[in-house]
């Protein structure tokens, strides 16, 4: 047979063709809302990570290292391996005057070799390559003169006793070489991800390492594919890991170079005199003679000092490392000791004192060796000092005091004394007699003389007598006393180290040269590549997953549009059931020829899909569109304006058939029920075209509704009385619900209206009598009213209701707000060892000011006092600061190393800010981050939490510590609305103890008056110059951060907007679906003399009514809670009250038109209901 | 005798009480029998036809088709009667207006294939009821008599032991209303069905063999003819 259901099926769609296209309409705009939404997240992500792609050029993997290797690993590699130093740099453009004109901080100074640009140009001359984002910042152009101010590299820590605490910074002028064009491949070159801009500058490779000191030496190595790690891993050596292991022999040949000035192998006595120590001369002199060979020291070093000597780069070596280096001598066969040399300002008895002298803390078995009595009492320090014929002390003396500076320190150091038990005095020759038990330190052990030691301490040399000199050329760095181990790693260790030497014994007294390269390779296997960031990783991958794994815009779209799509698919209901009901009688015959209501069901389910896949379609193609304009809302709504530039439209194929299977389905699932309904209902009634139409009720319930609706609004009333406190949040979320009670309240009384508006009698004419039947007309069906009003209410009271929850920074002042009384933060990009307790921070301000005021040496004494002014006035307080990924929501890309904050104790002591959520009580919630054992405490902001770190209060969370191991922090604390949303905080010890070698605060906030904080950020500015600073006001800050929710809110109210207006249409539907239903009563009324204006008026003014009272009770119930609220700016709220208005006119209008049908509708035919 | 029916009764309830609208019918037909029923509006004439088209049950009584009771079952079996045993036409013809004359007395056929050849059919029942020649056209193509036809046509297409008509005139006019009549009448005879026909006419009902009235829910003989 040829004739099919699937040809009826399609006959009955082409029929019903006009309400085949209202649906239609209804589904395809849901699918261009869901697939909209999809198609931006698509464009995020795609444009996101076409930014990595940019960022990277030719590099697929890399080394990252906050230390420094040898750069030759590069070239011992397979493949192209490019050696680069890489540091942050702030870039000054000075005039011929040396003025400053334009200054950039955060640039990126990459030292590189010419190969580094593969194909393209590279340097042409002597001078930098800049970026075309840095040119344009600074308004440069080729053969201009730039300074460059990069960080002094130092291998000794400078918050150690011997760090030097200022002169960070280290001047380079350079000249620009050239600019790179913005399509260059490495224009944008960056390791780190984020849509900004990078700042870049590049200079030759040779010359950075030659200007920072660090000669064959980098940090990072790139590759242009990817590199197996582990072969790499296999080619580092005790160097890269900052360790330096010297054999006897080794040692002897460093000293002859050091001092063989004719290079014959030979040393005189002109190039030794005064260079060794006397003592030891003597030993050698005796044994070897005036003239000493190369091979004489090596032989007077193998039996004299026969050992090999394990010291560190950074001065100190890590407790773990001398874990690691014991196991290695175990394996190798040999026995490990370990030293702490330290100096004390003063040795002291009773009476007298010598200054400036070296003491060593060695343990038990090297004591043995080298024959000291180190033994005590519990609780005694015992000391033994060298014997010198100049020495003040004698062993009568029971006490010896020694002053010392204390071993960490920001600012002016602390001197810190200790008395100890004389306890002896050692042998004078032998393995005592060794100057290389100190490490050497530039400045104090180069130095001929005691007096011209040129020590990062406060150094009075008038202190040292004759006799101290004495000593100094005898002794040189042999340690004027001896001390236990434990009690020099006591008073003198640090978070950077407590060993300043590992030496390494042969177990039978035999020569350990031969053993070295077996202890070499012995501790290499027990180091950890990861401690030094030493692994390649594949950056590329890394970088692209986190472009695509940070906040997911498509759910967050489906989220916005959550009105517009329920407002389409109630749209699509609502004509689907008008479409149906005009043909039950056809359904009706159907049944009673025999179809089974299934079928039915079914046919008409299949017209749906039909319906559903061809409005799919349009509606994936105009989502393209809509998507666009949702970029483009965004664009112009989000607070980085560098996604203007970034973003872009992209269509995935995959996103279009998935928004248009999402949308036919729930096509489907909205008319399901409806369907289901018709088909089962009885033959009889759908072939006379019966629908359900009056309501019948008993006027007994509605004084429940309206008891019930005016209780709840009398509990919204005295919620919005209760008083709030200061936590934004929940002040927004008893709005929420206290508006959302008022609202519910309202509907029930409205309900309440409805059913006994029935029972009214209508006595009068006019539009009295027309408004009273408009009303009775409106209860026939109270529940279809209810649920138009209902939508209208509910959409109009969010749109409103979410406002409350727009930021204003200028309602969070005092120190229990959002910035805790802060006026200014202050980043800066080298780290400043300043003191909160002395006069260090002044000191240096000053220091800064007259540095960046150097042509007007006046001006800048003005501006120090004027600073230190204001400075008195106002308080601040030094942070710790890991530079890393943002963490607050403004990052478009997934964090992998989040930014990292460590509070000093002055800071929890005063305490602040709001709490959304914290783990404990008593006074201050910030002590809750001092908890010394277990899992490390920390605080984060409250949306970081949830929408960037995906965790939330009371979670464990991982970071990565500094030797590059898993370590677990628990938020046991989230803020709100606070200064901190890109950083996670933890106390200053637990920071210190996950990244000890950190130094210096390069964040500092500042609390100071209205009006002295303008003057303040000015003069900060200036004086930090030097040291790439960023100042921000802190309202501003927190409203960079409210910008991002503000915009996610005006987005979602812009969309909500849409839904409203798709709303009224939705109400327009049932405006036609009563006209049809109701067109017997039409013609009745027409037969009864009213005219079309008479009629159409009645239907209007019942849909008048309807969203009259739709949008004024959810506008009403929002305005009814939110007026108590403080609220800073009015012309929001009246903005989204017009737009209210607005929406009711265009109901109005869209009904009018809706209502023209009747005009033409023929009397008799509608009593007929034809 | 093919068709029984044996004191069937309906009752509707509503909020205000129930009413009864047929009480005590009792009548059998044999196959090839036809029968009228007139009375006034409301007397329960309609009802007492959608009971036996399937399309309503009854409160009480026995209703029997060769000796078995078509709306005992589930509701698939029922919609089986509905399709294979009975025709209805309804005064208003109800014909579909997206499908053509002859997919109209198709339509059937679809529910379940049971014919060979159904098309071959169906333009015999077209040319039968004078509409062969207009089997392309759609409902609004046609006059009120013409739709009635392809109604009837469509009410035999599958060759029902009972066929229905409920005032199948009662929108026509009285020279259309005459002819459908008697085409319904001439098809009845040539396939030997029962008919059942209902109708305000007279006139109409004259033409049938047995005549009876429905008369506040009972039925009433009106006499031989």
């Amino acid at each position: 047979m040829n004739y099919s259901w699937r040809k009826f099926v399609i006959a009955s769609f082409r029929h019903h063709l006009l309400g085949n296209i209202a649906v239609l309409f209804g589904v395809m705009v849901a699918c261009v809302s869901i697939t909209g939404a999809f198609v931006v997240g698509d464009s995020l992500r795609h444009s996101l990570a076409g930014i990595v792609e940019k960022k990277l050029g030719w590099v697929e993997s890399a080394v990252i290292s906050q230390n420094m290797f040898r750069a030759s690993l590069a070239s011992s590699m397979d493949g192209n391996i490019q050696p680069v130093l890489l540091l942050q740099a702030t870039i000054q453009f000075r005039d011929e005057s040396d003025s400053l004109v334009s200054q950039a901080s955060g640039v990126q100074i990459f030292g590189v070799e010419d190969s580094f640009f593969k194909n393209q140009a590279g340097f042409r001359n002597q001078g930098a390559i800049i970026n075309s984002i840095l040119g344009k910042k600074l308004g440069l152009s080729s053969g201009k003169q730039i300074v460059a101010l990069l960080p002094r590299q130092t291998d000794i820590p400078r918050e150690s006793f011997l760090g030097r605490k200022n002169d960070l910074v280290d001047s380079w002028r350079l000249s620009v070489d050239s600019i790179l064009d913005s399509a260059h491949p490495m224009n944008v070159f960056s390791v780190s991800g984020g849509v900004e801009q990078p700042l870049n500058i590049y200079v030759k490779l040779s010359e950075l390492q030659a200007k920072l000191g660090m000669a064959g030496k980098v940090n990072v190595l790139l590759a242009d594919a990817e590199v197996n790690s582990k072969q790499f891993e296999k080619m580092l050596g005790l160097e890269d890991y900052g360790l330096k292991l010297s054999s006897p022999e080794g040692r002897a040949k460093k000293l002859i170079t050091k001092l063989d000035r004719n290079q014959d192998g030979v040393l005189e006595k002109r190039e030794y005199q005064g260079k060794i120590a006397d003592a030891v001369l003597r030993d050698v002199i005796q044994k070897y003679g005036e003239r000493i060979s190369s091979k004489s020291l090596e032989k007077y070093y193998s039996e004299n000092r026969p050992y090999l000597n394990l010291e560190a780069d950074k001065f100190l070596i890590h407790k773990e490392v001398t874990q690691k280096a014991f196991q290695a001598a175990d394996r190798a066969g040999l026995v490990a000791s370990q030293i702490q040399v330290y100096l004390a300002n003063t040795i002291s008895n009773a009476k007298d004192e010598i200054p400036y002298s070296l003491v060593a803390g060695v343990d038990d078995f090297l004591a043995e060796r080298i024959g000291l009595n180190l033994k005590g009492s519990s609780g005694e320090y015992p000391l033994v000092l060298f014997p010198w014929n100049d020495s003040p002390f004698q062993l009568k003396d029971k006490k010896i005091q020694l002053s010392f500076f204390a071993p960490e320190s920001v600012g002016k150091p602390k001197e810190l004394n200790q008395v100890f038990v004389f306890s002896g005095i050692s042998s004078g020759n032998g393995e005592v007699l060794d100057p290389d038990i100190a490490p050497d330190f530039p400045g104090i052990t180069d130095r001929l003389t005691l007096d011209s030691w040129d020590p990062p301490f406060p150094y009075d040399n008038k202190r040292i007598k004759p006799r101290d000199e004495k000593y100094w050329k005898d002794f040189k760095t042999i340690p004027k006393a001896f001390i236990r181990l434990e009690t020099a790693q006591k008073l003198w260790g640090t978070r950077f180290g407590d060993t300043s030497s590992i030496r390494f014994y042969a177990k039978d007294s035999g020569a350990v040269s031969g053993l070295m390269e077996k202890v070499e390779t012995e501790l290499i296997g027990q180091l950890s590549p990861e401690s030094r960031g030493l692994v390649f990783k594949n950056l590329r991958q890394n970088m692209i997953q986190a472009s695509q794994s940070g906040t997911d815009f498509s759910l967050l779209f489906l989220g916005f549009s959550f009105f517009l799509i329920a407002s389409a698919l109630i749209l699509v209901g609502l004509l689907f059931q008008l479409h149906l009901e005009r043909r039950l009688s056809q359904i009706g015959l159907l049944l009673s020829l025999g179809a089974t209501p299934r079928l039915v069901r079914n046919l008409l389910l299949y017209e749906l899909i039909l319906i559903a896949l061809i409005g799919s379609l349009v509606g994936g193609f105009c989502s393209v569109f809509y998507a666009n304009g949702l970029l483009y809302l965004l664009k112009t709504t989000w607070p980085d304006k560098t996604l203007q530039s970034i973003l872009e439209l992209h269509i995935s194929p995959r996103s279009l058939v998935i928004g248009g299977a999402i949308t036919v389905v729930m096509a489907i699932l909205v008319v399901f029920r409806s369907v289901g309904k018709i088909s089962r209902g009885s033959t009889l009634a759908l072939l006379r075209g019966e629908v359900r139409d009056i309501q019948s009720s008993s006027g007994a319930g509605y004084l429940f509704w309206f008891f019930g609706g005016t209780g709840l609004v009398l509990v919204s009333l005295v919620l919005t009385m209760i008083p709030k406190g200061n936590n934004h949040e929940i002040r927004a979320l008893m709005f929420f619900g206290s508006g959302g009670l008022a609202l519910i309240g309202f509907m029930f009384v409205y309900l309440s209206f409805l059913m006994r508006v029935k029972k009214f009698v209508i006595r009068s004419g006019g539009l009295i009598g027309f408004g009273f039947l408009a009303l009775k007309n409106m209860s026939r069906n109270y529940s279809r009213a209810m649920l138009s009003s209902g939508l209208l209410a509910s959409a109009a009271f969010l749109l409103i209701a979410v406002e409350p929850f727009r930021k204003d920074p200028k309602t969070e002042k005092g120190l229990n707000s959002g910035t805790g009384a802060f006026s200014l933060v202050v980043k800066t990009s080298v780290p400043l060892l300043v003191n909160q307790q002395d006069q260090s921070f002044h000191d240096f301000l000053a220091d800064g000011l007259a540095g960046s005021l150097r042509g007007d040496p006046q001006k800048a004494r003005n501006f120090a006092a004027e600073l230190n002014g204001l400075l008195s006035k106002s308080k601040w307080i030094p942070l710790r600061y890991l530079p890393g990924d943002d963490v607050s929501c403004s990052n478009l890309f997934a964090p992998e190393k989040p930014r990292i904050i460590g509070l000093p104790p002055s800071f929890m002591q005063r305490g602040g800010f709001v709490f959304s959520a914290i783990n404990g009580k008593g006074d201050s919630p910030w002590n809750v981050l001092q908890v010394g054992a277990g899992i490390i405490p920390a605080f984060v902001e409250k949306n970081t939490a949830e929408w960037m770190l995906h965790t939330g209060f009371g979670k464990v969370f991982n970071l990565i510590n500094e030797r590059g191991e898993k370590t677990e922090i628990k938020f046991d604390g989230l803020l709100q609305n606070s200064l901190f949303q890109s950083e996670i905080l933890l106390s200053e010890e637990n920071f210190l103890k996950l990244y000890p070698s950190h130094e210096g605060y390069s964040m500092f906030l500042f609390e100071s008056n209205d009006q002295d904080s303008p003057r303040l950020l000015e003069l900060l500015e200036i004086a930090l110059a030097d040291y790439g600073v960023d100042i921000q006001k802190a309202e501003e800050l927190l409203r960079k951060y409210g910008a991002v929710e503000n915009a996610y809110l005006s987005m979602f109210q812009a969309l909500g907007s849409i839904g409203l207006v798709l709303g009224t249409f939705g109400v327009a539907a049932t405006l036609i679906r009563s006209v049809w239903e109701r067109r017997g009563e039409i013609g009745l009324l027409k037969a009864l003399g009213f005219n079309n204006w008479n009629v159409q008026s009645l239907f209007l003014l019942e849909y008048a009514i309807l969203l009259a009272l739709g949008l004024g009770i959810g506008s009403g119930a929002a305005l009814f809670s939110v007026i108590p609220l403080e609220q800073s700016s009015w012309e929001r709220w009246w903005m989204l009250l017009m737009i209210q208005l607005g929406m009711f006119l265009f109901g109005l209008m869209v009904c009018v038109i809706s209502l023209w049908t009747i005009k033409s509708e023929n009397i008799i035919r509608s009593m007929r209901k034809e | 005798m093919s068709l029984q029916v044996q004191q069937l009764c309906k009752e509707f309830f509503t909020e205000s009480g129930s009413v009864k609208v047929l009480t005590g019918i009792d009548f059998s037909l044999d196959d090839g029998a036809s029968l009228s029923i007139m009375g006034p509006s409301g007397s329960g004439k309609s009802t007492l036809l959608h009971i036996l088209g399937g399309l309503e049950k009854p409160s009480s009584g026995n209703y029997l088709l060769d000796g078995k009771n078509p709306l005992d079952g589930d509701e698939q079996s029922l919609a089986l009667f509905r399709n294979q045993k009975v025709g209805f036409v309804f005064q208003d013809h109800h014909l579909l207006p997206q499908c053509t004359v002859l997919e109209n007395v198709l339509i059937p056929a679809l529910v379940s294939q049971t014919r060979e050849d159904p098309e071959t059919w169906a333009l015999d029942l077209l040319g039968r009821v004078g509409l062969s020649h207009r089997m392309t056209h759609f409902p609004s193509e046609l006059s009120g008599g013409e739709r009635q036809r392809v109604a009837v046509a469509r009410a035999l297409f599958m060759k029902p032991r009972i066929l229905l008509a409920d005032e199948p005139t009662g929108n026509l006019d009285r020279k259309n209303a005459e002819s459908v009549m008697d085409l319904l009448i001439k098809l009845h005879r040539e396939e030997n069905n029962i008919l059942i026909v209902v109708t305000h006419s007279p006139e109409l009902a004259a033409k049938f063999p047995v005549q009876k009235i429905m008369q506040d829910g009972v039925l009433l003989d009106q006499g031989k003819n």
